[in-house]
């Protein structure tokens, strides 16, 4: 089971907001600069600051190659020489000694796959990002504190040469170093598996649908308080009504279907078929005991959501038993036999044909036969297996995030390393780390809430901001009582008015480190997406969106700091 | 023929500061002087001076707090100007982890020479500054000399037209010396300009054209070489050798045409006399300062040292 909810990623709008914030944030920039050059030179400042801008975008514009790969090279001789690479002593170190410990657990075996994919992820993005750190963040300083910088810059370098050629030198070590890591994780995972937990060694790659709920009207179900969360909370239907869980699934066609061996009922002999396997865990209520040897029956219903009275298909076959807690395995053969029930007369219906629609959306009916106990379910609980790909495809793909992570932290600590000493900005880009990845849900969701009682009239920000939140706590006061209107209250409204509008622009500047987060897929079995969130293009696009601004900041801050003087 | 200047410096004010913008130390006090094309140019003065101050600001590694500075027509933070000078620094400021090979290359690289024309010059650069033997080393592993040779070849990967040397000869052997003086005579008969900062004032006066002599991050003295170290009032005659007892008689023999007058000229200090000089001098009136053109008169009485085959006269002006 997942511990977060993908969430499809739309890639235009976000390239939107994206575009929207640095251009907001640039004018902002601008405008600081302008009014600063009035302030200290008058006309003439202004001036200065005009060229000064005009004179960055040339310099990014007109980056020389050349020159920038002659600064990538100088970082490589240099990690290379300062045995940057001992992390890889580290590393045979760890696997040497993890194998003892981790293997011999009385665990089941695709039980112990998810350990050993867990923990060789997990060591890898812990000993990359110490490396990324602290070439990126020491890099540029020790070279000011050295001045071998003053020779470089005294030649036609420009400054974004020198930041985008760090960039890319730090950029290709950890390559190089999460590559190696990564073939050695990969084999001592195939060689460390034992022989029985092979099979699980698999990239499944599920399709999940929309999940929605009707009564027994056939109305829309109100869910509980908890709709955000869909993916962790389970809604229940009841047996023997016409109470339904519906899935809707997308891209939904026949090379979904996976060749399964199949024995004939009659002659016994096994072939292989394509079938549209589906797999669901499902919990069950029971509110009496029943027959407790076997399962809640359950039963599936195709449909296409495009018009389901009409198409709607049982099939006879898709009726069992739940185990609870595991997965139960459904195939579903392209060919179904249906008995209509009016005329009772047989005939066969193609899932594809018949009941997909032509776009590839397909409708999973989940209803539960036995009266008066109840099915639980979430949106991940129920999902459509496409053929597995091996192994090594969401492996690498969860290693293709951790370097994406890496990327985006040698992006920000060379950033940050413009402008402050290597201590400092090792602790400024670990400070972002930290907030963008454990406090970043606790952060949006503070700064959606306050947004949402802005804009919309009917919200109010439950027990309000963080000022007003802890005089509640000292005064033990409920957060659905007013606070009593006075000059303090309002104060205290105030801050937390600028407080929270200023942390919803933060948010934007602090990465979210969460998209990075592609391993739970690749431990957990699954294949790792595309275009969900997290996924790979989210991914990939959250490194991408930081690292134009970065360079320019970088740029500006190495070109306006006097090398000399500190 | 007014000389093209290459540099020219106007009211160059550097103050430093510390982190919160208070004012630490005035290296440099309007400083305004032209460095001409094909002039080999000595910036002079005790420690502290504001000597390497000045080439650091000419080069844009510090900003100036007030006034301009013009190198080649641009200005000092402008990249462009970088490809056509080069800059020993007053310690070599180079990667400690690469090899003579490696650095020369690794500059030459920023010029954007091609792989050939790397090879060629780097070959040559190291020969001249005689690291052959060492050019597989790592520069952490270099004597100060060395290290000293390696920075001079590097200022030099570019072909540069104006050269900034900051203690050129700072750790050299005499050898070593000798080959920069050599140097900076030859970069000066293939036209170039050479900007240098030296406490050797032999050496300086051996090869530069033109001096300033800065004290307290203030212009005190600036002026060719020859005319500075002329000394007023003094004219000094060169004879073949004379008999003992006609030096008495000099004038006399003179007037009567008895020898072959060889020369006329006036007697030279050196510049180390007119150095001390101007420091102690500034030392002991403060604020006074060098205007255009105008050098002010410098105490002390001057031909103190003189060759033995020279004899000198006073008494008739120039
Ligand atoms: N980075 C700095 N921060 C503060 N003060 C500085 C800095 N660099 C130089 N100074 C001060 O500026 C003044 C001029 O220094 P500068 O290095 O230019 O002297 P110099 O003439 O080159 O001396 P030397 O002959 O010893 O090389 C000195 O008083 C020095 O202390
Ligand atoms: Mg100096």
């Amino acid at each position: 089971m997942l511990t977060f909810n993908p969430q499809p990623f739309e890639f235009l709008p976000a390239l939107g907001t994206w575009l929207l914030v640095l251009v907001a944030f640039t004018v902002v920039v601008a405008v600081f600069a302008f009014i600063g050059g009035l302030l200290t030179g008058g006309f003439a400042g202004v001036r200065r600051v005009f060229s000064g801008l005009v004179r960055g975008v040339v310099d990014l514009v007109s980056i020389s190659p050349g020159r920038t790969w002659a600064i990538t090279q100088l970082t490589f001789i240099e990690a290379r020489r300062r045995k940057a690479f001992l992390v890889f002593v580290v590393f045979a170190l760890v696997f040497m000694f993890a194998g003892w410990f981790l293997t011999g657990s009385e665990q089941r075996a695709d039980e112990q796959v998810k350990v050993f994919v867990g923990f060789v992820l997990t060591t890898l993005s812990l000993l990359i990002l110490p490396v990324a750190l602290l070439l990126s963040c020491w890099g540029i300083p020790e070279d000011i504190r050295r001045r071998s910088l003053h020779t470089v810059v005294t030649k036609p370098v420009r400054r974004s040469e020198i930041v985008v050629g760090r960039m890319i030198g730090y950029v290709g070590i950890n390559t190089i170093v999460l590559l190696v890591m990564g073939l050695v994780g990969y084999f001592w995972i195939v060689r460390q598996v034992p022989d029985e937990a092979k099979s699980a060694l698999v990239s499944r790659v599920p399709i999940f649908g929309d999940l929605r709920f009707i009564d027994r009207e056939g109305k829309p179900k109100r869910e509980g308080v908890n709709v955000g969360d869909i993916w962790q909370h389970r809604s229940y239907i009841e047996g023997a009504t016409p109470e339904r869980a519906i899935f809707t699934f997308d891209g939904v066609t026949p090379d979904a279907m996976t060749s399964v061996v199949v024995k004939d009922p009659e002659t016994g002999e096994t072939r292989e078929e394509e079938r549209l396997r589906i797999e669901s865990t499902f919990e069950a209520f029971r509110t009496y005991k029943g027959d407790m040897s076997r399962g809640i029956y359950v039963q599936y219903y195709f449909a296409n959501p495009d018009d389901p009275e009409k198409t709607r298909v049982a099939d006879p076959n898709a009726i069992f038993a739940i185990e609870e807690f595991k997965l139960n395995v459904q195939n579903i053969p392209r060919k179904i036999q249906v008995v209509d029930d009016e005329t009772g007369a047989e005939r066969t219906v193609d899932l594809f044909e018949d009941v997909v629609s032509d776009d590839g959306r397909l409708q999973v009916e989940v209803a539960a036969l036995d009266g008066a106990q109840y099915l639980g379910m979430a949106k991940a609980d129920l999902f459509i297996r496409k053929p597995d790909r091996p192994f090594a495809s969401g492996y690498f793909k969860a290693v293709f995030g951790i370097w994406l992570m890496t990327v985006l932290v040698v992006v920000l600590g060379v950033t940050a390393s413009t402008f402050a000493k290597g201590p400092i900005a090792t602790l400024l880009t670990l400070t972002l780390l930290v907030i963008g990845s454990p406090f970043r849900g606790f952060m949006d969701e503070l700064s959606n809430n306050y947004l949402a009682s802005v804009t919309r009239s009917n919200v109010t920000l439950e027990g309000g901001g963080p000022l007003e939140s802890i005089v509640r706590i000292v005064k033990h006061m409920n957060p659905t009582t007013e606070l009593a209107p006075g000059v303090s209250t309002t104060v205290i409204q105030s801050v937390d008015h600028v407080f929270l509008a200023g942390l919803s622009l933060v948010r934007y500047v602090i990465p979210d480190f969460g998209v990075y987060n592609l391993s739970e897929y690749t431990s957990k079995g699954y294949d790792v997406f595309w275009s969900t969130d997290p996924g790979l293009l989210r991914a990939m696009a959250m490194t991408l969106a930081f690292l134009l601004p970065c360079i320019l900041l970088g740029y500006y801050s190495l070109r306006f700091r006097e090398l000399e003087s500190k | 023929m007014q000389p093209e200047s290459v540099i020219e410096i106007r009211n160059l004010t550097k103050v430093y500061r510390d982190f919160w913008g208070r004012k630490k130390v005035q290296a440099l006090n309007s400083l305004s002087l032209d460095v001409h094309r094909g002039e080999v140019f000595g910036l002079l003065g005790p420690n502290g001076s504001g000597k390497t101050t000045t080439l650091k600001l000419l080069l844009g590694l510090l900003f100036p707090t007030e006034g301009e500075i013009r190198i080649l027509g641009k200005t000092a933070t402008d990249v462009e100007k970088n490809k056509y000078i080069g800059y020993l620094p007053e310690e070599s400021y180079l990667y400690r982890f690469l090899n003579a090979e490696e650095t020369l290359d690794f500059y030459g690289r920023l010029f954007g020479l091609s792989s050939s024309e790397r090879k060629t010059r780097s070959d040559r650069l190291i020969k001249l500054v005689k690291l052959d033997h060492a050019r597989r080393r790592q520069l952490k592993e270099y004597s100060k000399g060395m290290t000293r040779r390696i920075g001079l070849a590097q200022a030099l990967i570019n072909d540069p037209e104006i050269i900034f040397l900051d203690e050129p000869t700072s750790g050299l052997d005499p050898n070593g010396r000798r080959d920069v003086k050599d140097l900076i005579l030859q970069l000066k008969s293939e036209g170039k300009t050479v900007v240098m900062c030296s406490h050797l004032l032999a050496e300086i006066e051996d090869v530069c054209d033109r001096v300033a002599i800065l004290y307290n991050g203030e212009l005190k003295l600036l002026g060719t070489v020859d005319e500075l170290l002329q000394s007023q009032g003094e004219t000094q005659l060169r004879t073949t050798a004379i008999p003992q007892d006609a030096i008495r008689e000099v004038e006399a023999v003179l007037a009567r045409h008895g020898a072959k007058l060889e020369g006329v000229s006036h007697p030279k200090r050196t510049l180390e006399d007119l150095f001390l000089d101007t420091v102690s001098s500034s030392a002991a009136r403060p604020g006074q300062r060098f205007v255009d053109g105008k050098v002010p008169p410098t105490t002390g009485d001057g031909g103190a040292a003189e060759p033995a085959v020279t004899a000198a006269s006073s008494g008739s002006r120039t």
